[in-house]
């Protein structure tokens, strides 16, 4: 039989222990939530609130950016409007983040002045940046227009072959369970011209009723089917087949 | 008492926690790609994708992706040029992530699709998904040897096939083609984007039958 003394005295074990679990819990939190950033849980509103961002909203953090490099092209010329849609595309150009709105609402049917500063950025960005000059090629293949427009893309399949992600100079380990990302980003700017240049015709057929527009088309893609990627040759053979060209 | 422990306890339940060593700007891209997943919006998908993730919906990514990764170490994942990877073997709720996570310069929607490619590699019930041995010979459609595009190195006879549309290739191909589609919040670039990759990884997929199977489905949309 347990003495009256000895259950009290048992009481107070058990709410010390009890006690010092609990401090142990609370600081082994404490601890854990140093490295945890919360995971996309189910309320999207939440979400967004831990990306700092809100709907529709779009800004560069400095721990987001990849390596930034400036594009640097003279754009003394171009109207304010103009001006603002320029600074939209020199931030797309290094954001890792793809999904921004303002680039379906704001820079498409673009001035000629800006098709020649798109055209001259994508000649100044670094060729490993295989997502920057894609999506200056993707601007350029969606609202084409003029010759130079066709001429800027057939130069993208006469420019050297991009055979190392890290160096485009350099061929990397190519393991075949992940080499087929890397075998699309490499030839992420010939791929991204193709599939919108082809949505364009789609979109107006008309273009190639110009003659002299049609040669130049004819040219391009006779320059594509070269570029010695299997598969680009195989995408363009389709085109040329679906254009009778 | 109990009332104020048990809700530390899981506290933590759904969180993603993220080694020491994961530098910051990788954790930080981790998880503004994962949020941007999960913000994704759809009304339509095939009949694969439902099989698999059910609605194009970012919630509805978030949680498979939730259910099977815990957690993201830092590692080389071998070497070479991948970006992420698991060892479901060592740590199955866990994902590893490389310096290539965001020194490649990757569309965003490619990422994720390595993301949930590996993330498919963690369910051990399934036998964590496990690759093909592409055939000899594994030709392309115009019959010709599928090579590395620039090494030359062959496919065939590699463990970087699928033979089932369910598999890690399959899956995470399934799930760019009904984004490609059927995504109602996504921009032209993503989608874009989500369909390259797509029609490029379903090239993984050496079973006649299975590829088949999804063509025929990328073919169907159908209302949730």
């Amino acid at each position: 039989m347990i003495s009256k003394q000895n259950a009290k005295y048992r009481s107070i074990l058990f709410l010390l222990i009890l006690s010092g679990l609990a401090v142990w819990i609370f600081t082994r939190e404490k601890s854990l939530n140093k490295n945890q950033i919360e995971a996309p849980i189910v309320d999207t509103k939440v979400t967004q609130e831990l990306s700092g961002e809100t709907e529709g909203s779009f800004s560069l953090k400095p721990d987001q950016k990849a390596a930034k490099e400036e594009i640097k092209v003279e754009t003394g010329g171009l109207t304010p409007a103009d001006q603002k849609k320029w600074l939209l595309i020199t931030e797309s150009i290094n954001n890792p983040n793809d999904n921004e709105p303002r680039v379906d609402s704001e820079l498409k049917d673009l001035s000629n002045e800006m098709h020649v500063l798109i055209r001259e950025a994508y000649s100044k960005t670094k060729m490993e940046n295989r997502n920057g000059r894609g999506f200056l090629a993707f601007l350029i293949a969606r609202d084409l227009k003029t010759l130079e427009d066709v001429r800027f893309l057939e130069s993208i399949y006469q420019e050297p072959p991009c055979v190392g992600m890290s160096d485009c100079s350099k061929q990397e380990d190519a393991d075949p369970h992940i080499a087929s990302i890397n075998q699309t980003s490499l030839n992420y700017p010939q791929y991204v011209a193709l599939y919108q240049f082809e949505r364009r015709l789609d979109a107006h057929p008309e273009l190639l009723q110009d003659p002299a527009f049609r040669a130049e088309v004819e040219a391009m893609l006779r320059e594509a089917k070269q570029f010695p990627a299997p598969e680009i040759s195989a995408r363009v053979a389709a085109l040329q087949e679906k254009l009778g060209l | 008492m109990l009332s104020i422990i048990l809700p530390l306890i899981t506290s933590t339940a759904f969180a993603l926690t993220f080694d020491k060593n994961v530098p910051q700007d990788i954790q930080a891209q981790m998880v503004a790609d994962l949020n941007f997943i999960g913000t994704l919006t759809g009304t339509r998908q095939t009949a694969l994708h439902q099989q698999i993730f059910t609605a194009v919906d970012g919630k509805k990514y978030s949680e498979f992706f939730n259910s099977r990764v815990k957690s993201v170490g830092l590692s080389a994942c071998g070497g070479g040029a991948a970006v992420a990877c698991v060892q479901p073997m060592f740590a199955p709720d866990k994902m590893w992530l490389t310096q290539n996570f965001i020194k490649f310069s990757h569309p965003q929607i490619a990422r994720m699709m390595v993301v949930f490619h590996e993330a498919r590699h963690t369910e051990t019930k399934n036998g964590n998904w496990g690759h093909a041995t592409c055939p000899r010979p594994f030709l392309d459609e115009q019959g010709k040897n599928k090579v590395s595009i620039w090494t030359g190195a062959p496919l065939a006879g590699e463990p970087a096939c699928d033979i089932t549309p369910l598999g890690s290739y399959g899956s995470s191909t399934i799930m760019l083609k009904n984004i490609a589609m059927n995504c109602d919040n996504c921009a032209e670039k993503v989608k874009m984007d989500a369909d390259l990759y797509a029609t490029d990884q379903i090239g993984r997929i050496s079973d006649a039958a299975a590829k088949k199977k999804m063509v025929d489905d990328f073919k169907t949309k159908r209302k949730i």
